[in-house]
């Protein structure tokens, strides 16, 4: 999870970098791009909540990896997209 | 000038595996977003923001893929091997496995295949046929079984993980006790329109599923859907390290 977290949060950082430099459409576009991901993000989490107790073929549910941990990650750093800290922090 | 896709996707070049599925995991997720009947967003706002969820996961495996059109669709046909006596055996043993599969998030079952879902579907035939269409291969297929038999049963739109680069997805068995509703929907990049996709038993479609926006609709009262789906890598490009 270590080297994901690290993954997601140097993406976090080249996508604000990006975002500062966008404008008009292109910034609407993708301010809305961050905000369907969070929102999809907390839907997935739910749903996953709901299977950990349930029953079957867990190993092969393994392999076919569910995107809970990643989608738990994205939801909380992409907040730093729709709410990005003060420039001189 | 550079699109504001290729601006994303120039952002986590030539930066390894894990930056490239940072990128690839999180477009995937925010593409969950869209409606569950096969529908476009009806907003302008999150249209365009569809628009650029695909045409960045595209330009993501644009450079590696042999054949990769708009659709994503290498293949769509009856498999060679799928007569009627070995479909209905197969329907058989997938009925076995549904007893213990595993829910998932959006209503449907998932189970590995048994023997003979292995002997035909994790096939060395199967590769080779799979490579006519995608080049080299990775490994093995994975197969697995899906069932959609529970009311509103589907699976929202998606890119597939890396296990599925290429996806084969060949229907087992469709059936409703009145009209059959819920389909396969593919989202080509660009200005085309969704695609609906109805299979009949037996026949397969091949795909590039991990860069292509699909989905499965919901089945409704008495429809039950067995589907065997199986997962290729294709050699020479970036996969996700799952160990």
């Amino acid at each position: 999870m270590d080297e994901q977290e690290n993954s997601i949060d140097e993406l976090v950082r080249k996508l604000l970098d990006l975002k500062s430099d966008l404008k008009g459409e292109e910034a609407e576009a993708f301010e809305e791009m961050i905000r369907l991901a969070v929102r999809s993000a907390q839907e997935i989490n739910e749903q996953e909540k709901k299977l950990l107790k349930s029953e079957g073929f867990d190993n092969f549910r393994e392999l076919m990896k569910p995107q809970s941990s990643h989608a738990i990650v994205v939801g909380e750093k992409l907040d730093k997209l729709l709410n990005p800290p003060p420039k001189d922090e | 000038m550079n699109s504001l896709a290729e601006k994303l996707v120039a952002l986590i070049n030539q930066e390894g595996a894990s930056s490239f599925f940072a990128l690839k995991n999180l477009l995937g997720i925010a593409a969950t977003s869209l409606p569950k009947d096969g529908s476009l967003p009806s907003s302008q706002k999150e249209l365009n923001a569809f628009k650029l969820i695909q045409e960045a996961l595209f330009e993501l495996r644009k450079p590696t893929r042999r054949n990769l059109t708009q659709d994503g669709v290498l293949w769509r046909g009856k498999i060679p091997f799928l007569d009627e006596n070995l479909l209905t055996k197969i329907e058989h043993e997938l009925d076995e496995f549904r007893k213990d599969a595993a829910p998932q998030k959006w209503g449907q079952y998932i189970s590995p295949g048994g023997a003979l879902v292995q002997k035909y579907f994790a096939s060395q035939e199967l590769r080779f046929f799979v490579e006519k269409y995608s080049g080299r291969l990775e490994g093995a297929g994975v197969p697995s079984c899906l069932y959609y038999d529970e009311i509103g049963a589907h699976i929202k739109p998606h890119v597939d993980t890396d296990n599925f680069c290429v996806n084969l997805n060949v229907m087992i068995s469709h059936r409703s006790e009145s009209s059959r509703n819920s389909k396969l929907v593919i989202y080509p990049v660009g200005d085309a329109l969704p695609v609906e996709v109805y299979l009949s038993p037996g026949e397969g479609i091949l795909m590039y599923a991990d860069c292509i926006v699909h989905t499965r609709t919901p089945v409704s009262k008495g429809e039950s859907i067995k589907n065997i789906t199986v997962g290729f890598k294709p050699s020479s490009e970036i996969h996700e390290d799952i160990s």
